[in-house]
């Protein structure tokens, strides 16, 4: 291993303990924990949610019920680094719930939840490239795409994750990413 | 603007969006009794240093509150929070229909947790694919291969692939891989794009399984290689493992080229960091290994011993004169070993001295034996053809006739691990159909292949 690869190696170990350390301390009631994995990952959980129940409310329904999860029944979490699965997990499961108990994927029209996510301090290429990602991608397209590009997330984690064969990810990520380049050249 | 400029865009349109519900958070564990009143001195608590006393305030109103409606309700409380892992934890409908509120609204009731194991994947319905198999000729196509081993899609891995990507499609799904790869090679053939100038194709396997992935890149590799011959060229096909790396997604991203010509040019970067990444994308596959061969790339295409001499070590091996060997496979190829740890490149030989028959890896670059399998006895063609036909009589099966199968009996079938041994196919006609049977010629067992019914064999 080169010396600026170990480097990068280190920075996200240390990056995955300290969120492992934050995750423990906030079940152990340590609020300035809980602050600061919130601001670390709210924005992660909050377009997974977005990307795959495509409904702003319900996206910050899960997030809160994300934090207040994870605070409140994650004594039993082990550390081994993997804070950030640990938390795609319970953001996905929350996910599956609610499409699951609502039977609505999402399918509100568009001026009900596009005019919410119009804000002002999005450029206007940024706005269509939202309105493309949650319009025109399907939802797996999107969902990797989201945990890729705005999560941080590996193939293989996304596979796991979505309990996808990697070769799928994949495929889709290719195919999002298509659509989105072809849109935005 | 670089092409993945949108993806930080992308990145920081959701940031923005992303809302500050912290204090929500927070009153909400608060109220079950996670978090206590008292703080727990952090940098992040110095962030806002007088919120936790507004907090405090609103808490010990919740608890005045909750007091109340605890006498009033015969002191109603909730249970105390389940210790269950949250990736398995499902809240209730009334949770989640309960939209969570900062303090106001905090002594509504809600339900715990209850535990339960989610199983559902995601709503759609999602194709099962196994396997991504990307072949590269300059035109980049991607095979992806469903559970039944057929070919469940066809796509374009470049702009050069989109000409072809709807013809080979058409023809493509639903057949087996073997099957599917054949009849893009001879379109590609057809149109030129694989030429006796041009007649390097580039194969990689991306696959959960390593092992299904070797074992389709060794049989994708046969068949595209068959279909060449039979277009009249004889060209090498150069397969190689490849790991969806960043560096590699994000020169495929950037670039648009497939993840094999990505890996493949990324070693080539690696060897000289200063050509430039532009015109080793705009390069065909056979220029990629022309300039390996060139730069004598240590620990790839490495290439200082030819074909023909793999060939005469193979045979002072076996101890016979080239003119003596019978080379099993009609051409010789290159095989790439990408892993890691073991970047080489291989000349791999099936030759045969009449009676019997050796496989050989042979290090392209000095020449070394790095593997040998065999001797194995060539067996009888006649005689196991008449084996298998009476193997299957005493099944019960009415053998109406029996062939060997003529070209694919010549190919011993090779794989990488040990425990790899030759087998030689037969075909049996019953009046229901054909069997085509694989017949092991060490351990002589018979393997059904595939059967074919009388309809479809017509």
């Amino acid at each position: 291993m080169d010396y600026v690869s170990s480097v990068k190696h280190t920075e996200f170990e240390n990056r995955a303990k300290d969120a492992d350390d934050l995750l423990l301390r906030a079940t152990q009631g340590d609020r300035g924990a809980l602050e600061e994995l919130y601001r670390m990952f709210s924005p992660q959980v909050y377009a997974f949610a977005l990307a795959t129940l495509k409904n702003v409310e319900d996206a910050k329904d899960v997030l809160q019920d994300c934090f207040v999860s994870l605070c409140c029944n994650s004594e039993n979490y082990q550390p081994q680094g993997k804070a950030k699965s640990y938390i795609m997990t319970v953001t996905n499961n929350l996910c599956l719930m609610l499409l699951r108990k609502r039977k609505r994927n999402a399918d509100l029209p568009e001026e009900d939840w596009m005019p919410q996510i119009e804000r002002e301090e999005l450029t206007p290429y940024e706005k269509a490239l939202l309105r493309e990602c949650l319009s025109s991608l399907d939802d797996l397209e999107r969902q990797v795409i989201v945990l890729h590009v705005v999560s941080g997330y590996k193939y293989r984690e996304i596979a796991a994750l979505l309990h996808l064969p990697l070769s799928t990810v994949l495929s889709k990520y290719f195919r999002a990413q298509k659509k989105m380049q072809e849109k935005f050249k | 603007m670089k092409k993945s400029e949108w993806k930080n865009a992308l990145r920081h349109s959701f940031t923005v969006l992303s809302p500050d519900d912290f204090e929500t958070v927070l009153s909400e564990c608060e109220r079950k009794g996670r978090i206590p009143m008292t703080e727990n001195k952090t940098p992040a608590n110095r962030r806002k240093p007088f919120r936790y006393v507004l907090l405090a305030g609103a808490l010990v109103a919740i608890l005045v509150s909750g007091l109340v409606i605890g006498n009033v309700l015969n002191r109603k409380t909730d249970p105390p929070p389940e210790a269950t892992p949250a990736p398995i934890t499902e809240q209730t409908t009334e949770k989640t229909s309960t939209k969570i509120t900062p303090t106001s609204e905090k002594t509504q009731e809600t339900t715990q947790p209850e535990t339960v194991v989610p199983t559902e994947k995601t709503p759609d319905a999602v194709p099962e694919i196994v396997a991504s198999v990307y072949l590269d000729v300059n035109p980049g196509l991607r095979f992806e291969l469903a559970k039944d081993k057929t070919v469940a899609d066809v796509a374009a891995t470049n702009k050069d692939g989109e000409a072809f990507v709807d013809g080979i499609k058409s023809d493509a799904l639903g057949k087996t891989l073997n099957d599917a790869l054949g009849s893009a090679v001879a379109q590609l053939t057809g149109a030129g794009s694989i030429s006796k100038a041009n007649d390097t194709v580039l194969l990689a396997v991306v696959a959960d399984d390593q092992a299904e992935a070797v074992k389709i890149s060794g049989s994708a590799s046969f068949a595209i290689k068959r279909s060449m011959s039979k277009n009249g060229i004889y060209g090498n096909v150069v397969t190689c493992s490849v790991q969806p790396t960043k560096r590699v997604m994000d020169l495929v991203d950037d670039y648009v080229i497939s993840v094999s010509k990505a890996s493949f040019i990324i070693r080539l970067i690696d060897f000289d960091p200063a050509y430039p990444t532009e015109r080793l994308v705009s390069m065909t596959i056979d220029e990629l290994v022309a300039l390996c061969k060139e730069w004598n790339v240590i620990g790839w295409c490495d290439i200082n011993v030819t074909a023909k001499e793999a060939l005469e070590t193979a045979a002072a091996d076996v101890g016979i004169s080239v003119g003596d060997v019978i080379l099993k496979y009609r051409h010789s190829q290159v095989e790439v070993l990408s892993e890691p740890d073991r970047n080489i490149c291989l000349w791999s030989l099936w030759v045969a001295d009449g009676e019997n028959n050796y496989g050989y890896h042979i290090d392209a670059a000095t020449g070394e034996i790095r593997k040998k399998t065999g001797p194995t006895v060539l067996p009888d063609e006649q005689a196991v053809t008449q084996l298998i036909t009476e193997r299957y009589t005493e099944r019960g099966i009415h053998v109406s006739g029996a062939s060997s199968l003529g070209d694919l009996y010549q190919l011993y079938f090779m794989d990488y691990s040990d425990s790899a041994e030759p087998v030689c196919r037969v075909q049996i006609y019953t009046d229901e159909g054909v069997y085509t049977v694989s017949y092991n010629v060490v351990t002589g067992e018979d393997t059904l292949l595939n059967f074919l019914e009388t309809k479809q064999a017509k």
